[in-house]
């Protein structure tokens, strides 16, 4: 009787063990896989380590596309939206656009819900057009491609997550608030063998995979809110640059489609006063 | 028997209180949390940070409707710092202009006002079908809806088509 007391006592023992391990898992912080902190990295804050190799990598890419007088892309886009519930949401995209500098753009968006929006910079009017509505608006925006882009998400409030590529400043000031860059090695996006840059300044961590080669080619990028809450990321997969592109004539020139109605654009200020 | 009923359930009430308390966590971890909220299809928001693609902490607005996205907190810090951003960018874009020949005076080009109702709803094109109109007019080229005890029209915000609370419109 003894003896069953005593095991039975030990069996006890031995379940609570188990629940008070089971306890202590539980009590341990639940972290979001890739969530990262300053206090995660070999970088103490404040402190640089910059790999000038990589900074000369990402340079040369920047300046590929700035120099670029005329050129096209394509890419498929990624961003999280992190919801009241903390849960994130990916939406994305296509985007198509052709630049000429110093004034002309055109660019195609297709959401992944397949809501199309057009824009025109054509050097004195920036026009926006919704085929799936068929209108469309104009804006007198005389004035270099950064002026239109500036128009366009300052004024207008239009998300236009990649025209920083497009701005005759790309790049110039890619040593503001770095924090970190480095090569992590190298890797295949697309079939083509890159190099897998990883980069952090004073707001975001982000990663660059920069073609190998004679044209150093922006192929991806990945941007990771660390600032924000639920650390959302947005990304990037370039696919179809063409620098030796011959825009058609009446690529830079809207011509509203017969029947098209013109609509207002609504100002970020409108209202306000 | 009496004693090791006794220890067992002990054992089993201490399981049952632990397994409660890990249940919060476990739903969280699982993105459940947040009492069933964020149902797919509904009030699910497309605004955020990431959406603005850039490694910089320049823009502080998400869309034409106002949304402040980052740090509500300290809203009055960053429209100072967006103010601050927009202004170096219109004052980079004017000594770009002045560069070359001014095409125009941008400011006059861009007299033409409209009359936004201050605080007035803004519907997507899906939504605003479910209002039910009962006259529309059309003045200066512009048409007007009377939905729902007020006017609206239909204009491009933050990028997309929608339909905004305005005044009434001008008379003809």
């Amino acid at each position: 009787m003894l003896l069953q007391g005593n095991r039975s006592i030990r069996a006890s023992a031995l379940l609570l063990a188990c629940l008070l391990a089971l306890l202590a898992a539980c009590a341990t912080p639940t972290t979001e896989p890739g969530r990262k902190t300053l206090a995660d990295t070999d970088v103490a804050p404040g402190e640089v380590a910059i790999d000038e190799a990589a900074v000369a990598i990402l340079r040369s890419a920047a300046e590929q596309i700035r120099n670029a007088p005329v050129f096209a892309v394509a890419a498929e886009t990624g961003f999280d939206v992190v919801q009241s519930t903390g849960q994130k949401i990916e939406f994305g995209g296509r985007f198509v656009a052709t630049i000429q500098r110093p004034d002309r753009a055109r660019m195609t968006n297709q959401r992944r819900d397949g809501v199309r929006m057009e824009f025109v910079c054509d050097g004195n009017d920036m026009w926006m057009y919704s085929p799936d509505h068929d209108v469309y608006g104009r804006q007198p925006q005389p004035g270099d491609i950064d002026a239109c882009f500036n128009c366009l998400i300052d004024e207008l409030g239009v998300s236009t997550p990649l025209s920083t590529l497009f701005s005759s400043e790309f790049g110039a000031s890619l040593d503001d608030g770095l924090v970190s860059c480095y090569l992590v090695g190298e890797a295949l996006i697309d079939g083509r063998l890159c190099y897998h840059i990883a980069a952090r300044n004073d707001y975001a961590d982000y990663q660059v995979w920069v073609e190998k080669g004679d044209v150093p080619l922006l192929r991806r990028i990945v941007i990771s809110y660390r600032e924000e809450p639920g650390h959302p990321q947005y990304w990037a997969q370039f696919r179809e640059w063409d620098f030796a592109v011959k825009p058609a004539p009446g690529t830079f020139i809207f011509q509203p489609p017969a029947g098209a109605e013109r609509i207002r654009l609504a100002h970020v200020n409108d209202g306000e006063e | 028997m009496t004693h090791r009923n006794g220890i067992h359930l002990t054992a089993l009430l201490a399981a049952a209180a632990l397994v409660l308390l890990c249940l919060p966590d476990a739903a969280f971890a699982r993105g459940g949390g947040g009492g069933g909220g964020g149902r797919p299809g509904t009030g699910t928001s497309r605004v955020g940070p990431a959406g603005r693609g850039t490694v910089r902490r320049t823009r502080t607005r998400a869309s034409g409707r106002g949304d402040l996205i980052r740090d509500q907190d300290t809203g009055a810090d960053q429209r100072r710092s967006s103010a601050d951003s927009r202004r170096e960018r219109r004052e980079a874009a004017e000594r770009k202009r002045n560069e070359k020949p001014d095409p125009g005076d941008v400011q006059k080009l861009r007299q033409v006002r409209w009359h936004r109702r201050n605080g007035g709803r803004s519907y997507t094109v899906t939504e605003f079908t479910a209002i039910k109109c009962t006259k529309s007019e059309r003045v200066n080229g512009v048409s007007y809806h009377y939905c729902d005890g007020a006017w609206f029209e239909k204009v491009f915000e933050g990028g997309e088509v929608r339909w905004v609370e305005v005044e009434r419109p001008p008379s003809r």
